[in-house]
């Protein structure tokens, strides 16, 4: 198979992590999910001073999905998301089409039953969908997903951002054990037969909360796949139709608790998670990047070694026949009247001209002598190939930056697909073709008022498909 | 008329030159050339008659003797056709008009070429005791010589002539402070306007003659005869790595011109004769003259003003892509 012996590296994501302020202390907030401006999530805080559905196992608040107005500095109050998805048992968590009209969310089947504080144990969970109608200023009844089963649950829906793949878990028989990931594709109207995303990406154990991003990327967590303990957050990407192995997300994000149900920007940059580290209840955590910001960063110019040697007093007038030989001191001799060299890297290099009369055979060793002083250009510098192809391990290498009085303390890489890392060099795979920019920023140690500079570059990387002959890109 | 002179080099940038044998070292021509009359110019010479100049240095005063190396026609050097009946004249002329006079100053042993005061002669036939061995002229007083202040000294002059026969008669000259060695006299030269001399036999010897040019040479026309297509002459100098010139067929004249450049000025250029390798030429007797652009002859230096001319290489760099 294509993939086997195939990972993409991992290397630690520097991010940021804050307890959002509207979580409480005693009841459960996770699984949130972007919608219009407003962050929905699940959450089992009592949202009625007369009556509350109680889990008889737990002796807690059943599950209801919330609305909270995200803010950069403040959030707003949460509220019940809507009346219309108010039950008497669980809900959530939920996911949205692009324009948020649509919602598929996760119910206990069973919703009709009158008295709710005594939960049936076999009620188990299904996905709903609804759509908001702007005539009716409010969402339709929710009419259940084509594969819900009461034998087995189907829950935690997540939607591509195109409105045609609907990816869930479920513990229907089949699965490769606990609960795993499916998805259905939208034909015409209809659902396609829920497909298994197979055992890259389905443990033995439990997968949980998955969520597409929009560019394709699935996040996930599971129990199954190495982790650092309990349910942690795993990401993948389909590489010519197959899943690599997924990826799991550094620390601070996952941890030895539960970690799941995370969301990520357009950018793939911040987000929000869910997580049990406080070991009262599940929290919303939000994250973000602590990889700095490099503006002003120019296009990086390739180290230009090449040169062309002559001998400058030679007059066309001049109708003998010599031979030219030119020794480079990096042991490069080349015959020619005119003739080019690329070194290999900055240095101090010798130029010796040696002249055959080809007319008396006469060999002229040292006839002229050139000193010739090649240094990089002053910049950081990206050393990496300009074309490479899907699925192909890449190297990068900041070594020959070249920067005068500037001592460097950290680079930080950005791929241009996402994903950063740290350090002098870093391995990377694209796994999907199309023009990147390559960033790679590096930071001075900082001085006695601890003040650090920052520069940085950037470059075009091709990424082609496996099948496609790089000659051509060339 | 070939005519060689001995030369005061004070003129030239404190040069510091000796006198020397005619040719000299650097030349690398083996004999000068002179025919009997009577010989084919298909042989090699035009005319029969070769003038050389010695210029000696105005303070120089001690006796000055101009030695001939094989002056006879006969025995191992001289060339021989059918058998030896030439005879040789060689003829010293000193004081007023030796050098000055127009028609010494020619190629061709026509008008006054003989200017001057003759103040030895001698003829020479096959004679085996200065066959590869010297004969000495003088003693000559130094201001015997016709004083030249623009070479900065008295100016001997030689003429060697075919008198009688046919045979090719191959000689050197020396001047010296000795009548039985070869001393060099301190700041001498020697030059001649046009040279006759044989060629070496081996095909991977280069001769050289080295005319000088000054600062009114604009451009130069080089004239070869008898050449046999022998190879090649190539001009090189400071400025000039190497420029062919027209070569001459048997018993025929070449030339041409080229232009003078600025870096050649005050140097004297370096007449290559490149000998064809294969099939080689033998016994090659040649002529060469060059002429400025008013038709003056430019005098060729056995010991070249400046030192020998040598092409200076420079390294050009440039960016690839610039």
């Amino acid at each position: 198979m294509l993939l086997l012996g195939f990972s993409i590296p991992s290397k630690a994501q520097d991010y940021s992590i804050s307890l959002l302020p509207f979580n409480t202390d005693k009841f459960d907030e996770f699984s949130p999910v972007y919608y219009r401006g407003e962050v929905v999530f699940c959450s089992n805080r009592k949202n009625s001073i007369f009556f509350t559905f109680l889990d008889e196992r737990e002796d807690l608040p059943l599950y209801d999905l919330y609305r909270v107005e995200e803010g950069r500095e403040e959030w707003g109050k949460p509220e019940l998301f809507d009346k219309a998805f108010k039950s008497n048992f669980n809900v959530g968590p939920a996911t949205f089409n692009s324009t948020g009209s649509e919602i598929y969310f996760t119910r206990n089947i069973k919703n009709d039953e009158k008295l709710g504080n005594s939960i049936d144990r076999n009620n188990n969970l299904g996905i709903y969908f609804s759509k908001f109608s702007r005539y009716r200023e409010g969402w339709s009844e929710p009419t259940p997903f084509k594969y819900n089963n009461s034998d087995y649950n189907v829950a935690h829906p997540t939607l591509s951002e195109d409105g045609q793949s609907l990816y869930f878990v479920s513990d229907m028989e089949g699965g490769f054990g606990g609960t795993d990931i499916y998805v259905c594709e939208l034909e015409g109207e209809q659902w396609s037969e829920p497909e298994n995303l197979g055992p890259e990406i389905n443990s033995v154990e439990n997968e949980f909360f998955p969520y597409i991003h929009s560019s394709g990327r699935l996040y996930f967590s599971s129990d199954g796949h190495e982790g650092r303990g309990r349910l942690d957050i795993f990401y993948s990407e389909k590489i010519n139709g197959e899943w690599h192995k997924p990826i799991g997300m550094d620390p601070p994000i996952n941890s030895r608790y539960n970690d799941f149900g995370l969301i990520i920007d357009a950018f793939q940059k911040s987000g929000l998670y869910s997580s049990d580290r406080s070991r009262i209840s599940d929290d919303i955590y939000s994250f973000a990047p602590l990889y700095p910001m490099f503006e002003n960063i120019n296009k990086m110019q390739e180290n230009d070694h090449c040169y062309v040697f002559y001998e400058e007093g030679a007059q066309s007038l001049d109708s003998t026949t010599f031979e030219y030989q030119w020794e480079f001191s990096d042991g490069t001799k080349i015959n020619g009247e005119e003739v080019e060299h690329c070194f290999e890297s900055e240095g101090d290099y010798t130029i010796e001209l040696n002249v055959i009369d080809e007319i008396t055979g006469d060999v002229y060793f040292n006839q002229a002598t050139y000193q010739l002083t090649i240094e990089n250009i002053e910049q950081v510098y990206i050393n990496a190939p300009d074309t490479v192809r899907v699925g192909e391990e890449i190297k990068f290498d900041g070594r020959q930056t070249n920067l005068k009085d500037f001592e460097i303390a950290r680079y930080y890489w950005d791929f241009g697909d996402g994903r950063k890392t740290r350090g002098i060099e870093a391995t990377h795979i694209y796994t999907a073709p199309g023009s990147y920019i390559v960033q790679l920023g590096v930071v001075s140690k900082a001085d006695r008022q601890g003040n650090s500079e920052k520069q940085g570059v950037y470059k075009n990387i091709v990424v082609i498909g496996q099948g496609r002959d790089r000659r051509r890109i060339d | 008329m070939k005519k060689i002179i001995i030369t005061s080099l004070l003129l030239f940038a404190g040069l510091y030159i000796m006198a020397q044998p005619v040719p000299a070292e650097d030349e690398n021509i083996p004999h000068l050339m002179t025919f009997g009359p009577k010989a084919e110019t298909s042989w090699g010479d035009d005319d029969f008659s070769q003038t050389f100049f010695f210029v000696i240095p105005e303070d120089h005063t001690s006796p000055i003797f101009i030695r001939v190396f094989d002056p006879d026609v006969g025995g191992e050097i001289d060339e021989i056709n059918g058998y030896w009946d030439t005879r040789i004249s060689y003829s010293v002329y000193g004081g007023d008009g030796a050098h000055s006079d127009e028609d010494a100053q020619g190629i061709d042993p026509a008008g006054n070429y003989r200017s001057g005061n003759m103040l030895a002669t001698r003829v020479f036939g096959e004679n085996p005791r200065y066959d590869n061995n010297w004969y000495t002229f003088g003693p000559f007083n130094p201001t015997e010589g016709e004083l030249v202040k623009k070479y900065g000294g008295y100016i001997f002059k030689i003429i060697c002539e075919g008198v009688e026969g046919d045979d090719g008669n191959m000689y050197r000259y020396f001047v010296s402070t000795s009548p039985t060695e070869n001393i060099r006299i301190e700041g001498a030269n020697a030059f001649a306007y046009e040279y006759s001399f044989r060629m070496h036999n081996d095909p991977n010897e280069v001769s050289h003659i080295y005319p000088y040019i000054d600062e009114r040479t604009i451009s130069v026309e080089q004239k070869n005869f008898d050449w046999d297509s022998d190879g090649m002459i190539r001009v090189v100098s400071v400025a000039r790595q190497g420029l062919l010139c027209e070569v001459s067929g048997d018993d025929l004249w070449a030339q041409n011109q080229f232009k003078i450049l600025d870096e050649e000025i005050g140097t004297s250029l370096d007449f290559q004769f490149i000998k064809r390798k294969n099939p080689p030429v033998k016994n090659n007797n040649v002529v060469i003259s060059v002429k400025n652009q008013y038709g003056e002859l430019l005098p060729f230096y056995t010991i070249p003003i400046g030192g020998v001319p040598k092409y200076k290489y420079s390294i050009g760099v440039k960016k690839k892509n610039n």
